[in-house]
C-alpha cells in the first residue's frame, strides 16, 4: 500500500466523528490507540497520539457539523489528519492560546472546553499544520515521527 | 505511594480494580477539567477528580494511568466502571472534597507537578 507520492504506508484508517456526538467522543481515539500498541509502536509515543486523536475528537463533537479522522502509519512517521465541515475558526492565534475557548457550559460540565484542546494537539505532535475557513470547515494535520 | 495508602488516608471505597491496591504511584493529578490532565503525558499517576462522567475513565484510558479517584461522593455509573475494568483501571470514591482529598495525600508524601511548565 502507497500514498500519492509513492511513500510505503503501513496501515490506514477513517473513521467519521458525528455533529454532537459527545457522549461516545473518545471512542475513535481509543481504537486509534489499540491499533497502535497492536503495530507495536512505543508507548509514549502512542500516548501522544490518543491525547491528540481524543481531543481532535471532542472537537469535532462540540464545535463541527461532522468530520473524518484519518490515521495513516508510515514506516517513519504516524499522520492524523482531521477534517470537518463546519463553521471555522475564525483566529486560529487565539484557538491556539491556552485557557481560550468558545465551548458551550454544557461542555464545560463534561470536563472539556478547558481552551487546552488545540494547544494539546500541538504540543504532543511533532509537526502541526491548521487550516480555517470560515463557513466551510477545518483541517488539521498532525505527524508523529517513530 | 501505594494506592492502597491513598485509599486508607482518604477513607475511600474501592470499586473496582483491587488488583491494583499493591502499586506504587509516584504521582498526582487533580482536576475536573480533562484537558488540564491531558497537558501532561505522564503516566505514573493517579487522577484525582469530581468529574463523574466516561470521560474521566477515557482520559485515564488514553493516558494508561491506572487509578481514578473521585472525590465528593461522587457515584460512578456501571458504564464508568464496565470501561474501568477493562482496562484494568481501579475506581476509588471518597468522601473528602478535592482540596482536602489532594491537601491529605500531599501531607501524606504524594507529590505532582507543582508548576505546569515544569519538565
Amino acid at each position: 500500500m502507497s500514498n500519492e507520492h509513492g511513500e510505503q504506508v503501513t496501515f490506514q484508517e477513517t473513521r467519521q466523528v458525528e455533529q454532537g456526538d459527545f457522549a461516545t467522543a473518545g471512542q475513535i481515539a481509543a481504537s486509534f490507540k489499540n491499533t497502535l500498541k497492536k503495530l507495536g509502536v512505543a508507548s509514549p509515543v502512542i500516548r501522544r497520539i490518543a491525547i491528540a486523536s481524543y481531543e481532535a475528537e471532542i472537537n469535532l463533537a462540540i464545535h463541527s457539523w461532522g468530520g473524518t479522522m484519518r490515521l495513516i502509519i508510515y514506516p517513519d512517521r504516524v499522520r492524523l489528519l482531521v477534517d470537518d465541515v463546519g463553521p471555522g475558526i475564525e483566529n486560529i492565534d487565539l484557538a491556539m492560546q491556552e485557557g481560550y475557548s468558545t465551548a458551550s457550559e454544557e461542555v464545560r460540565m463534561l470536563g472539556f472546553g478547558a481552551g487546552m484542546g488545540m494547544p494539546n494537539m500541538k504540543r504532543c505532535a511533532d509537526a502541526f499544520k491548521i487550516e480555517s475557513v470560515l463557513g466551510k470547515g477545518t483541517s488539521i494535520s498532525m505527524d508523529f515521527n517513530l | 505511594m501505594e494506592l492502597g495508602r491513598m485509599a486508607e488516608i482518604l477513607e475511600a471505597e474501592v470499586i473496582c480494580g483491587q488488583e491494583n491496591l499493591h502499586l506504587d504511584i509516584p504521582l498526582a493529578v487533580a482536576s475536573d477539567m480533562m484537558s488540564d490532565v491531558l497537558v501532561s503525558t505522564e503516566c505514573d499517576r493517579v487522577l484525582i477528580s469530581g468529574l463523574c462522567t466516561i470521560h474521566t475513565v477515557l482520559t485515564a484510558q488514553i493516558l494508561d494511568l491506572k487509578a481514578v479517584i473521585f472525590v465528593r461522593n461522587k457515584v460512578p455509573t456501571a458504564e464508568m466502571i464496565e470501561a474501568a475494568r477493562e482496562n484494568d483501571i481501579s475506581i476509588l470514591r471518597t468522601g473528602f472534597t478535592m482540596f482536602a482529598a489532594c491537601g491529605e495525600l500531599y501531607k501524606h508524601g504524594l507529590r505532582g507537578r507543582r508548576r505546569v511548565d515544569e519538565q
